[in-house]
């Protein structure tokens, strides 16, 4: 009895941890050779830049067949964690989406490349929209002046708005922000919602704020506040977050701002029951889908107004490029850097052929025709002459979310314009 | 089979196995855990020593002062109807329901078996107000009461009192049976006794059955308090959190904390302290047991 003791307790903890080796097995034999192109992507191969990227990377393996391509996709939770062990484990995929803070980190460290450099040296360079340039530049940068992203998108933000509604209401497109308010108050006074916001996304609320208090400041505030050379507490600030918090008050956003989700605030819009909508044009994609749409050509842009004596002008837009996506450095050769080329002078027209989507690539085929909607986000495109700073880019994560979370106390009028400012101010680093 | 169980050398070979397993999946990470506390930074990245500094952050912290109250709040109040409406169901069920009692038992019991975010998705439709007026809303505008149609998710006094309903409603079920299986296991001759004697309705209750499935009490308020120290999916499926941070959970703020600040060692301290939280509970809840 002894002796079969002794044997099946050897041969359960053998079991054990043979499982653990087989494990580690598989992993060495999937270390990266030369010619693997791996593309980790926060959005699947139907969306956005997943599909983009996926579609140019299969035909460049079609005409390189000694190439080894692959696609992984995780959920954006997971992105964070997902990094952190690639880069623990030294097996960075080839082209990925560092998380926030990551993108300027790695960059700056030189685990992903500089993009002007890479893009000068295979002679793509040129690809590039100024645009996208000079916001990556500003926004994605340590310095302040390297290119160490990738622009898979190029979003302009602004008010969309019912053109019919404003008609029939006597509405002019408005210069100020009090024309702004005054307008939303004729609106209300004929039973028609002005704002059609997503309380429950937070950020469409605290742009509103961070808009109106950049046409006070001037279009790099944000950035002086992470410099340190302006408070948070500044009268241009609390002007903001007033005249929002007013808007919550007088009923501008709807009866329960706080529960409307992404979706059910567009619809509000799109099917006429609210006058302006504060977005991006990534929304275009749903504008021109007369699924989602009853409004067909009759929605209008216009930038949010200034103030009176503000320093921001009708040209500072608050623009973004999509999700950044980065190159790593190690193992960016031979057949790597012709895949990069490839995919990367295609991108521009490959977007706009397939999605109708804007993108920080110029679109070089004059032959693709462009929906209705993405035209018009192309020319305002072309007025942007300065890039607001959103604080997402400029300052540390806890004041983003601080913001985010009591933004929705601020229109519901249980938090003080001041008290809100004065919460922000303590978490400036 | 005598000869097995008595042998020590073959108990410890059966269940040397399960025990390895439960030390590797609930004890290392424990131990991890607790090791990481003391650390700050983003495993991968860069870690630094930081000894008791995140304890002392985390005492100092008003937003993880104000979750734990609230989460106390909540076990306080979710405890408390989960247990006495779920006991209050089970006394309806031993002494009370004769017709289609199986029935009324499933349909009671099912929301247990609804995924937890399902439940919160139905609940937010209830509680609408934009675009259509929810379930709620809808019967307070019938009945003519309007000062009741509110953004009941909008509101952050309102928004709790929503959790709490929900997950009281999802668990009830669950107690209600196991109250019940714990009454009907208690000697009908005990029972007849306790009648004879003249003990009817509540003293009946009070006297000889409560004190009878204090065992049974026992676990289910285990349950319960374990469940609601942790809550986690249905808050974050209702409100995440909102509106503001007013029904953020500690565990939710340890979650933030981590996956979305990249303060992995501060935030696994919130979970050491969530811990805690959970022994002391159990402390309490043996210490009771053992009383008398």
């Amino acid at each position: 009895m002894k002796k079969l003791g002794k044997v099946l307790m050897i041969l359960a903890l053998s079991t054990i941890f043979m499982q653990g080796c087989g494990g580690k097995k598989e992993e060495a034999s999937e270390k990266a050779s030369t010619g693997e192109i791996k593309f980790l992507s926060i959005q699947n191969e139907n969306t956005g830049a997943g599909q983009i990227l996926n579609d140019l990377s299969k035909e460049f393996v079609t005409k390189n067949p000694d190439v080894k391509y692959e696609m992984e996709v995780i959920d954006q939770p997971s992105q964070l964690q997902k990094i952190s062990v690639l880069l623990a484990s030294d097996s960075l995929p080839t082209v990925f989406p560092p998380f926030n803070e990551q993108v300027k980190e790695f960059g700056t460290k030189g685990i992903t490349l500089n993009i002007e450099e890479t893009f000068k040296k295979l002679g793509i360079y040129d690809n590039l929209k100024p645009a996208a340039i000079n916001f990556l530049k500003q926004a994605q940068s340590a310095t302040g002046k390297d290119l160490v992203a990738i622009p898979t998108e190029l979003n302009v933000e602004g008010i969309w708005y019912n053109k019919k509604m404003f008609e029939e209401n006597g509405i002019a497109i408005p210069k100020t922000v009090d024309e702004l308010t005054t307008a939303a108050e004729k609106l209300k006074a004929k039973g028609i919602q002005p704002f059609a916001a997503s309380g429950k996304e937070k950020w469409p609320l605290t742009r509103l704020v961070q808009m109106i208090a950049m046409r006070n400041l001037g279009a790099d505030a944000m950035l002086r506040v992470a410099k340190g050379e302006l408070s948070v507490k500044d009268p241009g600030f609390l002007d903001a977050a007033t005249t929002v918090a007013n808007w919550g008050k007088k009923g501008y956003f709807g009866p329960d701002v706080n529960g409307l989700d992404y979706d059910t605030a567009q619809s509000l819009f799109l099917n006429g029951k609210a006058a302006m909508f504060y977005m991006g044009s990534w929304a275009i994609r749903d504008f021109n889908n007369t699924e989602k749409s009853t409004l067909g050509d009759n929605i209008g842009f216009f930038n949010v107004p200034t103030t009176k004596g503000g320093k921001g002008t009708l040209e500072d837009y608050s623009i973004n490029c999509g999700t950044a996506l980065a190159l790593t450095s190690k193992g960016f050769e031979g057949k790597t850097q012709e895949w990069a080329k490839y995919v990367f002078s295609n991108y521009g027209n490959y977007a706009m052929k397939k999605q109708g989507a804007v993108t920080g690539f110029k679109v070089t085929d004059s032959t693709i025709k462009m929906p209705t909607y993405t035209k018009m986000t192309e020319d305002i495109m072309g007025g942007v002459k300065n890039v607001n700073i959103i604080w997402e880019f400029a300052l540390n994560n806890k004041f983003t979310t601080q913001a985010s979370d009591s933004v929705q106390l601020l229109v519901i009028g249980q938090l003080s314009p001041e008290q809100y400012l004065s919460d922000l101010d303590a978490l400036v680093k | 089979m005598k000869g097995i169980v008595n042998n020590k050398k073959a108990i410890m070979v059966f269940t040397l196995p399960a025990l390895i397993l439960y030390t590797v999946i609930v004890f290392v990470p424990i131990v991890w855990s607790l090791i990481y506390s003391f650390y700050e930074g983003i495993p991968g990245l860069g870690i630094d020593f930081v000894g008791l500094n995140n304890y002392f952050k985390l005492f100092k912290d008003p937003n993880f002062i104000k979750s734990v109250v609230l989460n106390l709040k909540y076990v306080a109040v979710v405890v408390t109807g989960q247990i006495t409406i779920g006991m209050l169901i089970s006394f309806l069920y031993a002494f009370s329901l004769t017709n289609y009692a199986t029935l009324i038992r499933t349909i009671i019991f099912f929301p247990v078996v609804l995924p937890t975010v399902a439940t919160s998705q139905l609940f937010a439709k209830i509680f609408q107000i934009t675009p259509h007026l929810g379930l709620l809303n809808e019967f307070f505008h019938k009945i003519s009461m309007e000062n009741l149609v509110v953004g009941w998710l909008g509101d952050p006094k309102l928004a709790f009192w929503a959790i709490c309903i929900m997950d009281i409603w999802k668990a009830i079920g669950l107690y209600a049976l196991l109250f019940y299986g714990a009454i009907i296991n208690i000697p009908k001759d005990v029972l007849e006794a306790a009648e004879i004697d003249g003990a009817r309705g509540y003293k009946l209750i009070t006297k000889i059955v409560l004190p009878l499935i204090k065992p049974m009490t026992i676990t289910c308020l285990v349950l319960s308090l374990t469940g609601t120290l942790k809550v986690f999916d249905s808050v974050v499926a209702l409100t995440n959190g909102g509106p503001g941070n007013t029904t953020q959970m500690t565990s939710m703020y340890m979650y933030n904390t981590t996956f979305v600040n990249g303060e992995f060692g501060y935030g696994t301290t919130m979970a050491i302290f969530i811990l805690f939280e959970c022994l002391v509970a159990m402390f309490v809840l043996n210490r009771f047991s053992k009383d008398k």
